[in-house]
């Protein structure tokens, strides 16, 4: 398995169950920030393997990030269908929460109805979703983690 | 063509009511969408809140004007972790409670904006690499 698939591995699995864990899959409620961190850890993890560069390598930390993406949303369609098997709804405790503040959330989101074909369609959505995300955080993440060549006095 | 498909469908429900609940659905995973923390049009509100619709538009006009802003585009691109500072904003804002839709709207479009020449550049290194048949020595 090489670096790259490595890392996205690890980034979007680690990341995909924490979406699905109570109260720290909350933080997914401010803008997906858990979508985006597993394309961030995953580029870091593969920016730590490579050597330093002139350029920041964005078109490699968006693969990087895009391949989490698809990891994190199998990750999230497996242990979504595991708790489904155990009556947990992954998500649930967070519209508990925002009633307990006050706001009102419609009660379908909480207990709808899950079948084969909903976690189905559920997971291809999780995959999707995770893969645009995905590919911005390992953009955000390639930013931030890139080691420059201290012989490159340019960008360009 | 993406970033503006995207927020088509992000801002589709008022036009398009009768699919409203299917477009909110396909969106619920990476918003809450709390209709008093979206925008409203028409009486219908987005698929998506005030913030998440400021990244999205933030994110397609910096698409859009990165290209016509060369000398900041190349100063950013030489220090891309000043990209991070673009969110200090956003984290401030997303800590008060006292935040208004105008805040929230804003601080996600400053957020994404730089993040869009990030993209562009990552689609331009990604391009060099595909061999052009045509021009081939």
């Amino acid at each position: 398995m090489n670096t790259r698939v490595k890392s996205a591995l690890v980034g979007g699995v680690v990341l995909g169950i924490a979406s699905c864990l109570p109260y720290i899959g909350l933080v997914n409620v401010a803008c997906c920030a858990l979508y985006i961190a597993g394309g961030v850890l995953a580029t870091y993890l593969y920016m730590k393997e490579q050597p330093p560069t002139a350029k920041a390598p964005y078109g490699e930390g968006a693969v990087v990030g895009l391949l989490a993406g698809v990891f994190g949303g199998i990750a999230v369609a497996i242990v979504t269908s595991v708790a489904s098997a155990f009556g947990y709804t992954p998500g649930a405790e967070v519209f508990e929460m925002l009633r307990g503040f006050g706001v009102p959330v419609p009660d379908d989101d909480v207990e709808a109805a899950t079948t084969a074909m909903s976690l189905v369609i559920d997971a291809v959505l999780a995959i999707i979703l995770y893969m645009i995300f995905g590919t911005i955080g390992g953009l955000v993440g390639s930013a931030i983690f890139h080691k420059k060549d201290g012989a490159a006095d340019e960008y360009q | 063509m993406a970033c503006l498909a995207w927020l088509a469908v992000v801002a589709s429900p008022p036009f398009a009511s009768e699919y409203a609940d299917l477009i909110r659905w396909l969106l619920h995973p990476v918003c809450h969408q709390l209709p008093e923390r979206s925008l409203v049009l028409f009486g219908e509100h987005l698929a998506a809140c005030h913030r998440c619709t400021g990244l999205y538009v933030g994110f397609t006009l910096g698409v859009v004007f990165w290209p016509w802003m060369p000398s900041m585009a190349e100063r950013l691109a030489a220090r891309p972790r000043w990209v991070g500072a673009f969110f200090i904003p956003l984290v401030v804002d997303w800590i008060l409670v006292d935040n208004t839709p105008a805040s929230r709207f804003a601080t996600g479009a400053l957020a994404s904006f730089p993040v869009a020449l990030l993209a562009l550049l990552a689609l331009a290194q990604r391009a060099a690499r595909i061999p052009n048949p045509v021009f081939k020595e």
